[in-house]
């Protein structure tokens, strides 16, 4: 498993939800923002959910991800909060 | 006995009530569809069991704004039991709600709906072991195939003589997440919601719900075969790839217009050749029956012109777009809309949810201000209505506007481009007041292939509400309108003619079809079809009556979801904006 290098880096390299391509499977480490929060849990994504990326739309648009059997889109900006790590 | 159907966002709910009761329910294809209680009474051996539908929520803590009419519900002693609606291919996030259902103490059954998919990928759900862990009976249920119905009735039969058994959760399950803040909360933070919503504890209970959920589900899912490969699965995975999926979306919306214009273009011939005649009869016999003189005159235009212009106009429109939308609504296709248009909708303010209120308005507008209620945020919800209100032409109007275009062979393209400018201006000017920053968390419903029977009734849904409520009400407009056309009043706002000309460039009758839209929308064109216009004054009129006031209904149902201050403002935006568009049309517009 991956350290938390990303959160810690100086040079601002954290992995992000937005960072991952097409296919691309993470675990998600951090939630960015606290009211923001309940609405993905509810969607069943929090601490340690493991995700999959099924698309990402160009031009900023949302990158939508499969979390178990559901697909959620989640707006860029806030994909670019959600601190995520690649799981080995 | 009272029975409430519970559950996460298009999971089935109303599908289960439909199967069980028989009664007809909305059921489409996106999370959000019932937004209100529904019920439907089942009779067993002589004992009448009245089921409720709820709105789906994805969680009682979380519920928000209108939402809590669940948990109130589930508070109210008068349910004696609940059906809690799981869609079983996604278990882990729904077990969620049951935990906190199972928290309510109250009798419960769980249907594992949507079984159907489950099996064809591959899996299988251990129910009795769930119904162990649970402590309440799980039924295995398809409201597709009718799976589980027979179980879930005898149930009911051979517990309302017994009453409903309280059940009684393994001890793993129940009061098992422990407070982190408080010492006075019950570290199940659903009682506890009155109390802080804010503390750790509650949001730390919150998600070690969902971990408790996963454990248990990944206790309970068993892995059979290898999963079918359904074509839908791989139609979903093209979709899904933004450049090909957004081009096939947009080729779909052009096909649905082309559908809809030669299929209106084919009735209209139709109904015209076939009403004829009885438009003739009507007019003679109204003519027969009625003494000569000033109201033999008016009736025997009035009445067949009120049947048959809605017939040849309205219904052809109404037909197709209702079946179109139906079709985007079922197929999951409408929520794929919300994500592709996620981008343009933040030019205005809103976020890519307002793609489903607005596309719905184009089939009828009264349900699309109810379903502004899934866009977060009031600031929000405004600007959509009111876009909804004095822009997107709803499927009746659509119908009026062209037939009116067509008999003064007024420029179609111009009106096409007024709207759209008027969308985006009046959009963005909205957004610099109103508009709120919200991020996309959006549910995206799997693709399903729509069913026949539900597109069937809610084609037949609309039409029948058009026939019955709006009908009768413009034969008897129609005849007003005669009456004042006959009486010489029209001729009386000549006194205004000037001032119309100068303005919008139309004449004062034309100008009155926009007035009338205060009243009933649906006059305007009856109004301007009994004038002389040419095809430029016939431009001006038409688009200063199509982007102006919404349709009776819909200002109702605005009041009663905003208030009557927000009706004030759309109507004086309304106006406002339908005066601008002739002034402006009459500067630009070559003479
Ligand atoms: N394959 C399958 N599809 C189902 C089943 N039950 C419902 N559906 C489909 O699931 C979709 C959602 O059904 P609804 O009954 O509208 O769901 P709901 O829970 O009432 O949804 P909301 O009102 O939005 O909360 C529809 O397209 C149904 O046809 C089932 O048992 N099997
Ligand atoms: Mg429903």
């Amino acid at each position: 498993m991956l350290t938390r290098r990303n959160e810690s880096s100086p040079t601002g390299e954290v992995l992000t939800l937005a960072c991952l391509k097409t296919g691309g499977k993470a675990r998600v480490l951090d939630l960015g923002g606290a009211g923001i929060n309940r609405r993905l849990v509810s969607l069943g994504i929090g601490p340690g959910t493991e995700l999959e990326v099924v698309s990402v739309h160009p031009f900023r648009g949302p990158v939508v991800v499969r979390v178990d059997g559901a697909q959620v889109a989640i707006g860029r900006g806030l994909a670019e909060k959600i601190k995520v790590e690649e799981p080995v | 006995m009272a029975i409430a159907l519970v559950g996460q966002p298009n999971v089935g709910k109303s599908s289960v009530l439909s199967r069980l009761t028989g009664v007809n329910t909305v059921v489409s294809n996106y999370p959000g569809t019932s937004l209100e209680l529904e019920r439907g009474e089942l009779t067993i051996e002589g004992r009448k069991y009245e089921i409720i539908d709820t709105p789906g929520i994805y969680s009682l803590a979380l519920a928000q704004n209108e939402e809590t009419i669940v948990p109130e519900l589930l508070f109210d002693p008068a349910v004696d039991l609940v059906i809690d609606v799981i869609d079983a291919a996604n278990l882990a996030r729904n077990l969620v709600l049951t935990l906190e259902l199972v928290d309510l103490d109250k009798p419960m059954i769980v249907l594992l709906n949507q079984i159907d998919r489950v099996r064809a990928g591959g899996y299988w759900i251990d129910h009795q072991a769930l119904s162990r862990m649970l402590g309440c009976p799980v039924f295995p249920f398809s409201a597709l195939t009718g799976e589980g119905v027979m179980e879930v009735l005898n149930l009911l039969q051979a517990s309302s003589k017994r009453g409903f058994s309280r059940f009684r959760p393994h001890q793993d399950i129940a009061g098992q997440i422990t407070c982190v803040v408080g010492s006075d909360c019950t570290g199940k933070c659903l009682r506890c919601l009155s109390q802080n919503r804010e503390t750790g504890c509650f949001d730390k209970a919150l998600w070690a719900r969902h971990e408790r959920a996963r454990t248990l589900a990944e206790r309970v899912l068993i892995k059979q075969t290898a999963a079918q490969v359904l074509w839908l699965t791989r139609v979903e995975k093209f979709i899904d790839k933004p450049w090909q999926g957004s081009l096939v979306l947009l080729g779909l919306v052009l096909l649905g217009f082309k559908a809809l214009l030669s299929f209106t273009g084919w009735m209209e011939g139709l109904v015209a050749n076939t009403f004829a005649p009885v438009q003739e009869i009507l007019s003679r016999g109204i003519g027969m029956v009625v003494p000569p003189g000033f109201w033999n005159q008016v009736l025997s235009k009035g009445v067949p012109e009120g049947i048959l212009l809605p017939f040849a106009l309205v219904m052809p429109a109404m037909l197709m777009v209702s079946l179109l939308m139906s079709l985007l609504e079922d197929t999951g296709l409408l929520a794929r809309y919300a994500v592709v248009m996620e981008r343009f909708g933040g030019l205005f303010g809103v976020s890519g949810q307002a793609v489903i209120p607005l596309a719905l308005g184009f089939g009828c507008r009264t349900p699309a201000i109810v379903a502004t209620r899934i866009l977060p945020g009031t600031g929000q919800r405004f600007i959509v209505m009111t876009l909804l209100s004095i822009v997107i032409p709803c499927a009746a109007t659509v119908g009026m506007i062209t037939s009116v275009i067509s008999s003064f062979h007024a420029y179609a393209s111009v009106i096409i481009v007024t709207t759209l400018v008027v969308f985006v201006v009046l959009g963005r000017l909205m957004k610099s007041r109103y508009g709120e920053k919200s991020e996309l968390v959006y549910e995206l419903p799997p693709l399903r292939i729509p069913l026949g029977c539900n597109l069937w009734s809610k084609v037949k849904t609309r039409c029948t509400g058009f026939l019955t409520e709006v009908l009768p009400l413009l034969v008897i407009m129609s005849v007003g309108v005669r009456i004042v056309i006959d009486s010489g009043v029209l001729e009386r706002l000549h006194a205004l003619e000037e001032l119309t000309r100068f303005l919008f460039g139309i004449p004062a009758e034309a100008f009155a079809a926009v007035l009338v839209t205060v009243v009933q929308r649906y006059l305007a064109p009856l109004i301007l079809l009994n004038l002389t216009l040419s095809p430029r004054e016939a431009t001006i009129a038409i688009s200063m009556v199509a982007l102006s006031l919404p349709c009776l209904p819909v200002m109702v149902m605005i009041w009663r979801e905003a208030g009557v201050k927000t009706l004030g403002k759309i109507m004086g935006m309304g106006f406002l904006v339908s005066f601008a568009i002739g002034i402006l049309l009459n500067l630009l517009l070559p003479c």
